[in-house]
């Protein structure tokens, strides 16, 4: 990179870590000092990141070289694991940095609304090193450096939850998202060390560079793992099967942590992983196809989650996870145009997710579309759950490669077309249901029969704009995607002409923002599920049962993984206690004493005995060294 | 650095001396001094010896690592600053005991840092395993003599093991002495019995005795295979290892948190050291005994992770998280690679600093809150922010998290066993996952809990700060803290170190 590119590279990164530094020393407890120096750390590096943005659209430096920043440990002349750190500020990576930088300085600007949040400087701290390591992903270079970036990621977040616990269940919920995000690292630790041996290097450029010349080939076997190590790390951030249940807790805490986490920081972080990652997925093709299914019914279970809830937080919370299934299975499909759309969809979602949790997070009941932040928040869950930003895309390229057959199997894709469909149409009712009816039943009780009535009463006299806006803004969906699939149809290899392959690929990305127009438009008609009184909870509908209960994610992990490690420790604690301290280490002990014992008579005698005895000892010893050298 | 290593072995025994002397002055007239009496004098002398003691090592190692190192020293001289720094702390919670004969104390506990210091910077090979034999002397009267109610059994139990685990090394630095004798070309030639009893002689030898004439290579063979089995049985004793780990988490529970901390911060590295440095050398290529030795030291990580999510002791937790860490190590060391041994070494050094730093701030809240059951302590964080960021530091160290001493251990060493085996990383893997857990589990409860207030409601952050910290606490942190964070940033500077020092002796794996 030139010299002006590098400071600005290093200010995004510096700037947020400075301001944590800062709070650190002036440790003030209370006043409004430490979320001003973290918005300044964010402001900062958000205007270093616009002015390398504005540089590389108008200087053309999008093929610099890295930034080197030195090598962390290194063992050895030719060291395959050695880290290196160096930031690479190319086109896209300026962009997802200039969202994330934006998006964390409005969360930290917005967070003023909770008194309770200014006067804690850990929080701010940890914020700031949150959006500094979620840059430095971003920016990285290579597998090391992305590895250890991603485990400050967690500890910041964990941090950021941690030091606000206002309740058990809180503090549980913290200690789920550590666990979980160490099975993250634990499987991203899995694939930096395969790709060492496997490949002697960490250096993406070199990685990709290998996998595009020589596909899977002779490391087969070796792809595939990594690819299913990156796969489960995504699965574990982006709150996928099964680690559904994890961010459940946290939209009910602190707003500005679950904005960080859920919207802008840890949780896009696996989105951005599979797309980095994408030429390593598209090489590992039955590791894809099991991403695709993983995302598709991923989406669809959050999507069901999320209809199921009655709590508008979780809602939005389990509806945004949602998305991160679509954008897995876009990012596997392997076609260009879906890559795209998923890329389109990470980028939206980071803002947009950063405004629907926020706001959701900080309020303890609903306003009225009339208040200006809830209308601003509408047309975000109208831009992130219409599917104009990428679900539309990314089902219609689904469809268009189920149509013409692939190396993807028809039937797991067919099947995760079908739960995207289904996801994004429970998305949309639930987010209609949140921000026209929704009410936070732990805070504010349970909806009274008048209050339902109310509500409906009031919606049934909305406008059906938003149906028009959804409307015309998919036919643009369509376009777009039309435009997309044309600069890939040199590799599609496909023989249709452009303009008949834009308008079939309009068509199928209309089709494919159906369902969440049908969603809209059934959450605006019923905004809140009528429940008879009479008809008890146990009686609900499957999906309802399932959605309710996480499909049992949660109890899944807990009776397999969780419970039997607990019950394999406490056997292990008594085997210690039983067999091997009262046994195995306690015999030897035992036997010392006993020969203590014995030797318990010859402890009276005279000294004369031990004198002679002593005299003895010393010949025989003395005749066997002799005996022994001569 | 011969010089550096003498008067660091020097000033706890003239600290010793000291406090002899002023056992023999009465509190009369030290009071019309003005000086403290009983027990805080002691303390007071203790403390200051020892932190001179710690300023020489940190002298020590600065010039190794401005100067570079010029010989197996500054090796030995990393695990004594670690020493040094954990000894600090050790002397403070002396005062858990001090009521019952403080001056033998303190004087005992001095004596025993200059034994491991000692220990640490000797080259010859018998004063090596009179010295490991006085630390075990040591920490069994300290053990039994000031322990709790099962401290004379624990003691009894410590003993047997040790005294059985030096034996073993001792019998194997003896036939390495007469095994080089015989192999020298005196012997050979029939001129002279030359017995060398420098640890450095006998390592820089090891390699040559493998290219010998063929009768020489057949004998070395043989006693290679005996002397390498007899010095690693003792050191698996030593480390402890699965199953022989009972005395450690014994000792440490049962013993006064002294003894505890001195086993932690260097009773449980001295294996570690002897490990590089004695047996290295007579690796060779282990074959299907390398194999099992990892699988011994893997396995027995993931049996002590799983020990330390079982217990709900804060001291036994800290003692199985300090053993699981420290069986990684050994996996790595045994794994015959150079960023295995260098990330063990790493690790070793790291895990003395973050254990001490865990039991220590373990051993603050049991003499605060009187009780070290995690299901009684709950909230720290809000009444005592600086307690529980030691405690959160520890914990992050342990389980390796970048930027601090535990990553920069683990990570090589992971990497070392994934080429080495693969299995063998992965089930390394699974036990700090385990670690893991139990550690969060801990932060979980003891620290970020909500703690409530009498009337049920959470305690405000403004709330008072009671018991937290105090200045003199800080400042006996502050070293271990720093090692674990410099450590943590910038490992090349000391894997250089260890690196050029282990290939100047020759006992590179």
């Amino acid at each position: 990179m030139d010299s002006w590119q590098s400071i600005l590279a290093l200010i995004a990164l510096a700037a947020p870590l400075v301001a944590a530094a800062a709070i650190t020393s002036v440790r003030l407890r209370g006043g409004t000092l430490p979320r001003r120096l973290a918005i300044l750390g964010a402001g900062l590096s958000f205007l270093a990141v616009a002015a390398a943005l504005v540089r590389i659209r108008s200087g053309g430096l999008d093929d610099e070289l890295p930034l080197g920043l030195g090598s962390w440990l290194s063992i050895g002349s030719h060291d395959p694991f050695r880290i290196d750190f160096a930031i690479a500020l190319d086109l896209p990576a300026a962009v997802l940095a200039a969202v994330i930088s934006l998006s964390a300085l409005c969360a930290l600007a917005w967070s003023r609304d909770d008194a309770k949040d200014t006067s804690d400087p850990l929080l701010f701290i940890a914020a700031s090193v949150l959006l500094s390591s979620s840059l430095a992903i971003v920016m990285s270079t290579n597998v090391g450096e992305l590895f250890v970036f991603w485990q400050i990621a967690s500890v910041s977040a964990y941090l950021m939850r941690s030091s606000r616990d206002d309740a058990p269940s809180q503090a549980a919920a913290t200690k789920k998202l550590i666990l979980v995000q160490r099975v993250a690292e634990f499987c991203l630790f899995c694939a930096v060390l395969a790709f060492a041996v496997g490949y002697q290097t960490f250096d993406y450029d070199e990685l990709f560079g290998i996998l595009r010349e020589h596909g899977a080939g002779a490391h087969f076997a070796l792809v595939h793992f990594i690819g299913l190590c990156l796969l489960g790390t995504c699965a574990a951030r982006c709150a996928l099967i099964p680690f559904l249940g994890w961010p459940e807790g946290l939209v009910g805490g602190n707003a500005l942590a679950a904005v960080l986490i859920e919207g802008i920081c840890l949780m896009p972080a696996g989105a951005l992983l599979l797309i980095r990652f994408q030429p390593v997925l598209q090489s590992a093709v039955a590791a894809s196809a099991f991403a695709v299914l993983l995302g598709g019914t991923s989406a669809f279970f959050a999507a069901i989650c999320a209809w199921s809830e009655e709590d508008a937080r979780r809602q939005a919370g389990f509806a945004c996870a949602s998305v991160f299934g679509l954008i897995v299975m876009g990012i596997s499909l392997g076609a260009a145009s879906a890559n795209a759309w998923a890329v389109v969809l990470t980028a939206t979602f980071v803002p947009t997710s950063a405004a629907i949790l926020g706001w959701f997070a900080s309020r303890s009941r609903s306003a009225s579309l009339g208040d200006m932040g809830a209308t601003a928040v509408a047309v975000a869950i109208v831009l992130l759950f219409s599917g104009i930003c990428g679900q539309g895309g990314v089902l219609g390229t689904g469809l268009a490669a189920l149509a013409r057959g692939g190396p993807l199997r028809h039937a797991p894709l067919a099947l995760a077309l079908i739960f995207a469909a289904c996801a994004e149409f429970f998305a949309a009712i639930a987010m209609t249901r949140a921000i026209l009816a929704g009410r936070s039943v732990l805070e504010v009780g349970a909806p009274s029969a008048s209050a339902v009535d109310g509500a409906l009463s009031q919606n049934v006299e909305r406008p059906a704009w938003p149906l028009i806006v959804l409307a015309v803004c998919g036919a643009a969906v369509g376009v777009s995607g039309g435009a997309l699939m044309l600069n890939s149809r040199a590799n599609a290899g496909m023989s249709l002409g452009p303009i008949v392959l834009a308008g079939g690929n309009a068509i199928a990305t209309l089709i494919g923002c159906l369902p969440a127009v049908a969603g809209f438009v059934i959450g605006w008609q019923t905004p809140r599920r009528v429940q008879d009184a009479a008809v008890a909870p146990d009686s609900e509908g499957l999906l309802m049962r399932l959605g309710r209960n996480r499909f049992y994610c949660d109890a899944l992990l807990f009776s397999f993984v969780a419970l039997p490690v607990r019950a394999v420790a406490q056997f292990a604690r008594f085997v210690d206690w039983f067999l091997v301290d009262g046994f195995v280490s306690g015999a030897p002990t035992s036997a010392v004493e006993a020969a203590g014992l014995m030797l318990e008579p010859a402890q009276g005698r005279s000294v004369a005995f031990y004198l002679a005895s002593a005299a003895v000892g010393t010949a025989l010893l003395a005749a066997v060294v002799i005996w022994l050298r001569y | 650095m011969f010089q550096f290593a003498v008067i660091a072995v020097a000033l706890p025994l003239l600290g010793t001396a000291a406090i002899v002397l002023a056992a023999c002055v009465s509190d009369d007239r030290l009071a019309a001094l003005h000086l403290p009496t009983g027990s805080r004098a002691y303390r007071r002398i203790a403390l200051i010896f020892t932190t001179m003691t710690f300023a020489v090592t940190l002298g020590s190692t600065i010039t190794d690592l401005a100067l570079g190192p010029r010989g197996p020293e500054p090796f030995g001289g990393l695990f004594a600053l670690v020493t040094a720094a954990a000894w600090l702390p050790v002397i403070y919670v002396g005062a858990e005991r001090d009521r019952k004969r403080p001056a033998m104390l303190y004087g005992l506990l001095l004596l025993l840092e200059a034994v491991f210091l000692g220990l640490f910077f000797t080259d010859d090979s018998l004063l090596f395993c009179l010295l490991l034999e006085a630390s075990t002397l040591l920490l069994f009267l300290l053990i039994s003599g000031w322990g709790g109610q099962e401290g004379e059994s624990v003691a009894r139990k410590f003993l047997v093991y040790n005294l059985a685990a030096d034996l073993f090394v001792l019998i194997a630095i003896l036939g390495l002495v007469v095994a080089r004798a015989r192999m020298s070309t005196e012997a050979t030639t029939g001129l002279k019995y030359d017995l060398s009893y420098s640890l450095s002689t006998l390592t820089q030898d090891v390699p040559r005795w493998s290219t010998d004439e063929i009768g020489a290579q057949e004998y070395w063979r043989h006693a290679r295979r005996w002397l390498l089995a007899a010095l690693v049985f003792g050191l698996v004793i030593k480390t402890p290892l699965a199953p022989f780990h009972t005395w450690f988490s014994g000792a440490v529970s049962e013993g006064p948190l002294c003894a505890g901390l001195a086993l932690m911060g260097a009773g449980g590295r001295v294996s570690t050291y002897a490990l590089i440095r004695v047996a290295g050398p007579l690796w060779g290529d282990l074959g299907t005994m390398g194999d099992l030795l990892v699988a011994i030291a893997v396995l027995g990580a993931m049996y002590q992770s799983l020990l330390a999510l079982a217990h709900g002791d804060l001291r036994k937790l800290s003692a199985h998280a300090s053993l699981s860490l420290t069986a990684i190590a050994i996996a790595g060391i045994f794994a015959q690679q150079l960023p295995g041994t260098i990330g063990g070494v790493l690790l070793a050094l790291g895990g003395g600093l973050a254990s001490t730093l865990l039991f220590f701030a373990f051993g603050l809240l049991e003499l605060r809150f009187e009780t070290r059951d995690l299901s009684v302590l709950e909230g720290i964080w809000r009444r005592m922010p600086h307690l529980s960021s030691a405690l959160v530091i520890a914990v992050f160290s342990l389980i390796g998290i970048p930027a601090l001493v535990g990553f920069a251990g683990l990570y090589p060493v992971l990497a070392a066993l994934f080429a080495y085996e693969w299995l063998g990383a992965l089930l390394a893997m699974i036990a700090g996952l385990i670690l893991a857990w139990s550690l969060f589990w801990m932060l979980e409860r003891v620290v970020f809990s909500p703690q409530a207030a009498v009337d049920g409601t959470a305690v405000p952050p403004t709330a008072a700060r009671s018991n937290d910290l105090l200045p003199m606490e800080l400042w006996l942190i502050a070293p271990l803290v720093a090692g674990i964070i410099f450590v943590g940033i910038r490992p090349q500077a000391v894997a250089h170190l260890i690196d050029v020092s282990i290939r100047i002796a020759s006992f590179t794996p």
